[in-house]
């Protein structure tokens, strides 16, 4: 099929999108006759809705799935992964904890005050279920601070809080605390299709201290741009932002090779297990990809931490050397999402084989490669065994 | 050796003992030595083995060895020609004007060089740049009797200086040819993952020796991230890990700084590093450990008395109790672009205290000569010849090519050279060339790497047709995807520049 026919639609302009397909020669289309379409969350509810007549066709793409909120909202996220760790336990599998203790509010508010109370010097960090942009975030360390705002809030709205134990030991690069960025492409979820994209340090722009005066101080401990923009020091070349190369190369020198290829493995480890997680609970259309923009935190000890996941990450590029990571990103994932034969025979993206790397993206997880090759590895042990039993016999 | 010969001739072992008392380390460890010996337990007679072992066990061993080699170094250092008549002219009119240029930076803003600031908030402007430095070095006459017609050559530099040539520059980097694997080539190979295992396992091994020519000649192949913090350290003559002396030493250089300020030449170098590291994508958020670093440079007159050359002039300023001081006590004077030097190192040690110490290193052993006037061979002026005779003969079509478009090709190279490739390459790509800097404790790869861009770069270039276009080919950003060793590989030993 070529190139000219496909045809594309988007709802709010983003030049990094818009550039990428005029690129690749597609169409724009404003109707429902499109082949991939980058839309708002919204706009994939409305789509998937059982009560919408909207049916979508075999070569038809889009960039979200419908209950992705299972693994972006806060509370939900938190819910899947304690019972993914519960659920492998049970089979014997350990999994290390990488979401930091967190409870739902106002439902595990009692468990909250039991596990407040067992650590007085902690503390906490509000969010809000179902903000971005670092909005309504705080930081507390003493429950007078929730309860003033519990008895207000509750009662008026319906909003929902996560609370979860604040990470007082990031590591700090020039005594500064970071989080990490890193978009991670799923194109299925059962079998599990992962592929693992670039990412970049997010930098706050003021010394961080763990000292308690301090812990209104966003410029300090939230790493979002959004807030950071607003600090006098913001700087609009690099805008506070250093890519992965830098990182490594600097924990390489500081803590080891050893060490830092670990990090990078449990980053790994981290992302495939919180996919896993909910994997069960994920409506699988076929016509569904989403790239996400997982956040995550590094402690002293080189620990990764989920903090969470969002599903729309930012397009917006904020500097050259953004501008140039985001359109590269979604070239790939363009490259990835959209087969070569585009046509109505096009059955999903399990029926092209298994994940092949492109461009900037990596494969992080192709669960059913992944099982064939268990599979084989098997049959080849018990092909062995079968041969050794054929010779006795044969004696 | 030395034309003013002393008294007494001065001989290795002679040099040896009369620094070993000046090292109070190496003192106190030899009284102790001395003291073990005679009231040792044995009453066996002392033989030469008894005294090595006990040398070894107080860690002397090491000590001793390093300091035999740098002496040995040292006397090949010393200047056996005389300075060419112009070239010392030129840097007495250097040093004169970079003198002159800072006190009356210092009369515009009504201030004197210390004390009281009262002209905060005055714009300051920089008293020189890589350009000024280049300007000084260009109108170097080739001969004092200004004989034009003996100077005809086709680059910048009409001093007639000899350049090593392609066959001698083999030989002096045999160990960067392709059949040797290293760091910067080979870790990067599918199924690297040997090479890189055995490369830190000799990396280990050499840093037990701690002894600076084994280290000097790992640091040859490329060093793995992990374990270039102490090769550097060794390199340069440091023990491998920084030990409270040196911390205390570096907390009093930043006392100092802070208890009594240069006017203007603290703000220049305050003002480099905010300009140049506030901006950097790869720095930004060292800024302040380095213009710690930086200040702290300023007041260690350890630097003037330890650096293979003194390339500025510092004031003396007499104070209020009739001393003097010198200032800034380093010897540095601050320009454009000189945190540069500084700022790669803060992506390899994580303190301040090492990021100072190696900087400092690196600085009295190889950035001293970048920022000197003088035709000695491995200096500046000398460095910027070889590049233009390199390239005139790796390549003549587009060195005439690049003058028909009134490009000097080292108008390019200048600041590549001068600011050892810090502005053009990224951080990873640019460790592993210092890598070899410090490792042949020489400069010549810069002037080589220069050269082998300008070649790699050939095709492009001469399809140009104006000077704009090689600049933009030759862009600084471009350099950010440069791979330095297979460009310098295929320069010193591809086939096509026999």
């Amino acid at each position: 099929m070529s190139s000219q026919r496909i045809k594309w639609k988007i709802e709010y302009e983003k030049s990094v999108i818009c550039q990428n397909f005029d690129r690749k020669g597609y169409v724009r289309t404003e109707g429902d006759d499109w082949n991939i379409f980058w839309a708002t969350v919204g706009t994939v509810k409305q789509i998937f809705n059982p009560d919408s007549s909207q049916r979508l066709t075999d070569n038809q793409v889009i960039n979200h799935f419908p209950n992705h909120y299972e693994l972006t909202r806060k509370d939900n996220l938190v819910k899947n992964i304690k019972r993914y760790i519960k659920e492998q336990q049970k089979e014997g599998k350990q999994v290390d904890d990488f979401l930091p203790v967190t409870y739902l509010l106002p439902s595990d508010y009692s468990l909250f005050v039991e596990e407040f109370r067992r650590y007085p010097n902690a503390m906490w960090i509000m969010k809000p279920s179902n903000a971005a942009q670092g909005k309504g975030i705080f930081i507390i360390n003493k429950l007078q601070q929730i309860k003033k705002w519990s008895t207000g809030r509750f009662a008026r709205d319906q909003q929902t809080y996560v609370v979860s134990r604040y990470i007082e030991n990031p590591l700090l690069i020039g005594g500064k605390k970071f989080d990490l960025r890193i978009y991670v492409l799923i194109t299925s979820f059962r079998p599990l299709r992962m592929y693992l994209g670039d990412g970049f340090a997010r930098f706050c722009n003021v010394k961080y201290s763990s000292d308690v005066g301090e812990i209104d101080n966003p410029f300090m401990h939230l790493t979002n741009v959004s807030i950071q923009k607003h600090n006098e020091d913001y700087n609009y070349n690099h805008g506070g932002k250093w890519n992965v190369q830098n990182l490594r190369l600097y924990l390489e020198s500081t803590r080891g090779l050893a060490a830092t290829q670990k990090l990078f493995s449990d980053i790994d480890d981290l992302l495939v297990h919180s996919a896993k997680a909910v994997q069960n609970v994920m409506i699988n259309d076929r016509h569904c990809f989403e790239c996400y923009g997982y956040d995550l935190l590094l402690d002293d000890n080189l620990k990764p931490w989920l903090v969470e996941v969002n599903a729309s990450p930012s397009l917006n590029a904020t500097t050259q050397m953004d501008k140039e990571m985001k359109t590269t990103l979604i070239r790939d994932v363009l490259d990835i999402v959209v087969p070569e034969e585009f046509g109505s025979d096009y059955r999903g993206p399990n029926t092209q084989g298994p994940c092949r790397d492109q461009g900037d993206f990596v494969v992080l997880y192709d669960e059913a490669a992944s099982n064939e090759k268990a599979l084989r590895e098997a049959e080849l042990k018990a092909g062995q065994k079968e041969k050794k039993k054929a010779v006795r016999s044969w004696k | 050796m030395d034309h003013t010969t002393p008294q007494t001739p001065v001989t290795p072992s002679s040099a040896l003992l009369s620094s070993l008392h000046l090292d109070p380390f190496l003192h106190l460890s030899l009284l102790h030595l001395k003291k073990n010996l005679i009231h040792s337990p044995k009453s066996t007679p002392h033989t030469v083995e008894s005294i090595k072992s006990a040398m070894l066990e107080l860690g002397l061993t090491p000590k001793i060895r390093n300091l035999a080699y740098s002496l040995s170094c040292s006397e090949k250092d010393r200047k056996s020609t005389p300075e060419i008549l112009q070239v010392e002219q030129a840097r007495d009119d250097w040093k004169q004007s970079i003198y002159d240029e800072l006190l009356s930076v210092c009369s515009e803003r009504g201030v004197s060089i210390i004390g009281p600031d009262s002209a905060q908030n005055k714009k300051i402007r920089y008293i020189f740049d890589s350009e000024d430095l280049f300007d000084a070095i260009k109108r170097i006459p080739c001969s004092s009797n200004m004989n034009a017609s003996l100077c005809h050559n086709y680059g910048l530099i009409k001093l007639r200086l000899s350049t090593p040539d392609h066959s001698a520059l083999r030989t002096k980097f045999s160990e960067l040819h392709p059949c040797n694997r290293q760091y910067g080539m080979d870790e990067t190979f599918l199924g690297s993952s040997k090479f890189i295992q055995h490369r830190q396992e000799v990396g280990v091994k050499v840093l037990q020796e701690s002894y600076v020519p084994i280290s000097m000649q790992y640091a040859r192949y490329g060093i793995p991230a992990g374990l270039r913090p102490e090769i550097y350290r060794v390199c340069l003559n440091l023990p491998r890990r920084i030990g409270a002396k040196e911390g205390e030493y570096y907390n009093s250089l930043r006392e100092k700084a802070k208890n009594m300020r240069y006017n203007v030449v603290d703000e220049l170098f305050e003002m480099d590093s905010q300009t140049i590291i506030s901006n950097s994508m790869s720095f930004f958020p060292f800024l302040e450990n380095i213009t710690n670093v930086v200040l702290a440079f300023s007041r260690d007159s350890w630097v003037v008395q330890n650096s293979t050359y003194t390339a500025h002039e510092s004031i003396k300023y007499e104070m209020s109790d009739g001393s003097t001081t010198s200032i800034p006590s380093s010897g540095v004077q601050p320009f454009k672009g000189f945190v540069n030097y500084i700022a790669p190192l803060s992506l390899v040690y994580e303190d301040e205290e090492r990021i100072y110490f190696t900087f400092r290193g690196m600085y009295s052993r190889l950035w001293c000569k970048l920022n000197v006037i003088s035709s000695d061979s491995g200096t500046l002026i000398h460095l910027c010849k070889t590049f233009e005779d390199l390239l005139l003969s790796w390549d003549p079509a587009l060195f005439m090519h690049l003058l028909s478009v009134n490009v000097a090709p080292l108008s390019i190279a200048f600041t590549w050279i001068h600011l050892a490739f810090t502005n053009v390459l990224e951080t990873e790509q640019l460790l592993l060339l210092w890598d070899r800097l410090v490792g042949y404790d020489d400069l010549l790869l810069l002037p080589v790497l220069s050269a082998a861009i300008f070649t790699f770069r050939s095709e492009t270039l001469m399809c140009t047709s104006s000077a704009q276009e090689v600049k933009d080919i030759l862009d600084n950003n471009s350099g950010r995807r440069l791979k330095v060793m297979p460009i310098l590989q295929a320069a010193l030993f591809g086939e096509c520049f026999k």
